[in-house]
């Protein structure tokens, strides 16, 4: 096995070692956290695959974050006030399934990505960065300004979703079905960039005019990739409400475009388990310095420039001690 | 001569105020070389851009294989079958000389949307390209990175990856430059032996390859052509002479 797979699995271990230690320790509080890592680290995943692999640098994903939670806390309420959700004439019933949810999260988030994708692709470089922005605003202004699922102030879930055969309030069970769908997502998203399709895609963020040359469509591979990616942010995004039990504007703002295309970059750009170590970074960084001073994004700020003055593999290249692209 | 593949009538194409093409037309035959040779800057790379497809002409048509295919778009013109390679070549570079062929293979077979199976252990893929790698002479390089490739080893993989479309026509834009006076020897002969296979719009300075290979030669001048014409046919062309080869012994 390659240096990188080690340490990609080594990091992993370590992970679940703490979680399992702080079970046995009973510290609730801790696999919580975790399992907010397990979270975000899942839509850095989903970044990953548009912004490393495909090299769409979308400042944009929070939408489909968002979306993701909205998706989850439409249903959700529905199935709370028993009250059908209408779409035009179709009245639909909401669910506190979890299995359902995550498909329609996907779903919602991939059709949004649809039209997005197609008309972003028609830039590249800063526009492409811009456009992407520029559409999560209009759906974060969208979501504050329409008052019934709670407008600025969001709205709470007040037990979480279901899943057959756990008790999802119990953090450690809720740790569990998170870390299995992300590891789930690594080695799909893994299969994938190494299939005919993600080679195809990796070649066109390298040379489109090569890749075009062989008679293969570059705006297919990019928007295909873009909207699976933006899927699999919007599966961390119903994730990320179930664990507040809450979903509010905040979740679409660009900050968190930003924080997940940090995890990204921290960890290690289309790196297996890059998203992964920098959102565990990111998180340990607010978490233990954010406790200590108000000032600690000055502390993270300074390390995103180290990362990527000096070392644009991020923390998996630095460990893995081989240069890819960057 | 064998039936046209290939037919480009009146393209014309502008810069600014640079006419780059105007009314340019030529065809190519099945079995032949067709070589166009002018001065730098005469608009030859801008002529096979537009039948490409990567720059949209201003005028003209451009008919391939009894079709006309201005409406298509480069990759698709690719899957028609029209190969390139480049003035300034253009590879994967990250990628290994197999990986790029293969990815060829792939882009000829039509079927990039496949999302499980490994790519790098695709033993179809893996097979097509090794046979196209051998044809170049690239074998022992197959696993090597783009990157460490010589300038001439990366215009022989350009060929490769432009042969692996199994493509019905070829455009080379200057296939020999800089690959020193060996691997000219090389490509001649491939190209000798390929054009029985496929014919070939072949750009080039190499006057000696030129008047080597070329079933018919075309000099363009600013933008025009101004005369085509067999190998013997063109040395003797008072006209060509001095606007080219004139100026390329003086
Ligand atoms: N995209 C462009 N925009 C503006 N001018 C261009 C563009 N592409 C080419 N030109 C100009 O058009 C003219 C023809 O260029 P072209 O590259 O076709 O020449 P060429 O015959 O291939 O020359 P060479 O033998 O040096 O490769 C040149 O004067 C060039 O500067
Ligand atoms: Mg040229």
């Amino acid at each position: 096995m390659r240096r990188e797979t080690w340490i990609s699995f080594g990091f992993m271990a370590a992970g679940l070692f703490l979680v399992v230690a702080a079970w046995f320790g009973d510290e609730p509080f801790t696999i919580t956290l975790a399992t907010k890592v397990v979270i975000l680290s899942l839509a850095g995943v989903g970044l990953n695959l548009a912004l490393g692999h495909g090299g769409l640098v979308s400042l944009g994903h929070a939408a489909f974050f968002g979306l993701g939670g909205y998706a989850m806390g439409i249903l959700a309420s529905h199935a709370q006030s028993f009250e059908p959700l209408m779409i035009g004439a179709w009245a639909l019933e909401g669910t506190k399934s979890m299995p359902l949810i995550w498909l329609v999260a996907m779903l919602v988030a991939a059709l949004f990505a649809l039209p997005i994708g197609v008309l972003s692709l028609r830039t590249s470089g800063v526009y492409f960065i811009m456009i992407t922005l520029a559409f999560a605003q209009m759906i974060y202004y969208f979501a504050i300004s329409w008052p019934a699922y709670g407008g600025e102030d969001g709205m709470s879930i007040y037990v979480r979703n279901s899943f057959p055969g756990l008790n999802t309030l119990d953090p450690i069970q809720f740790f569990i079905l998170c870390a299995l769908i992300l590891a789930i997502c690594l080695v799909l998203v893994d299969r994938l960039v190494k299939s005919r399709f993600g080679m195809a895609l990796e070649a066109a963020r390298q040379n489109p005019q090569r890749v075009t040359s062989l008679g293969i469509d570059t705006f297919k591979l990019q928007l295909t990739a873009f909207v699976i990616s933006a899927a699999i942010t919007g599966l961390a995004g119903a994730l990320y409400a179930d664990l507040n039990r809450f979903v509010s504007p905040s979740m679409l703002s660009w900050q968190v475009s930003g924080e997940i295309m940090i995890f990204v970059i921290l960890g290690g750009v289309a790196r297996f388990a890059g998203p992964l170590a920098g959102a565990t970074v990111f998180i340990a960084l607010e978490h233990f310095l954010g406790g200590l001073t108000e000032f600690w994004q000055i502390w993270l700020g300074l390390l995103l420039l180290v990362v990527i003055l000096f070392a644009r593999g991020g923390i998996i290249g630095v460990l893995a001690g081989e240069r890819r692209h960057g | 001569m064998g039936e046209v593949v290939l037919s480009l009538d009146r393209l014309s194409k502008r810069f600014g105020a640079l006419l780059a093409n105007e009314d340019v037309s030529l065809d190519l035959c099945e079995g032949e070389i067709h070589a166009l040779i002018g001065p730098n800057g005469a608009g030859k790379s801008t002529l096979v851009k537009q039948v490409a497809g990567e720059i949209r002409p201003d005028g003209g048509s451009i008919i391939f294989d009894g079709q006309l295919i201005n409406g298509l778009n480069t990759a698709a013109r690719a899957r028609a079958g029209l190969g390139r390679t480049f003035q300034v070549s253009s590879l994967i570079s990250e990628f290994s000389v197999l990986q790029n062929v293969m990815l060829a293979v792939q882009g000829q077979q039509g079927n990039t949307f496949q999302f499980f199976r490994r790519f790098s252990s695709d033993a179809e893929l893996g097979k097509l390209a090794g046979q196209t790698i051998e044809e170049l002479d690239l074998q022992d390089r197959a696993d090597v990175p783009v990157s460490q490739l010589s300038h001439g080893e990366r215009r022989q993989l350009e060929m490769a990856c432009a042969l692996a479309l199994k493509p019905r026509a070829l455009l080379l834009d200057e296939p020999l430059a800089g690959i020193g006076p060996a691997g000219s020897q090389h490509m001649t002969q491939l190209l000798k032996k390929l054009k029985q296979q496929v014919p070939i719009l072949l750009i080039e300075h190499d006057m000696a390859a030129v008047f080597e290979l070329a079933d018919r030669i075309s000099v363009m001048v600013y933008g025009r052509i101004i005369t085509t014409g067999t190998a013997h046919e063109i040395r003797n062309n008072k006209q060509v002479q001095e606007a080219y080869l004139g100026q390329e012994a003086s």
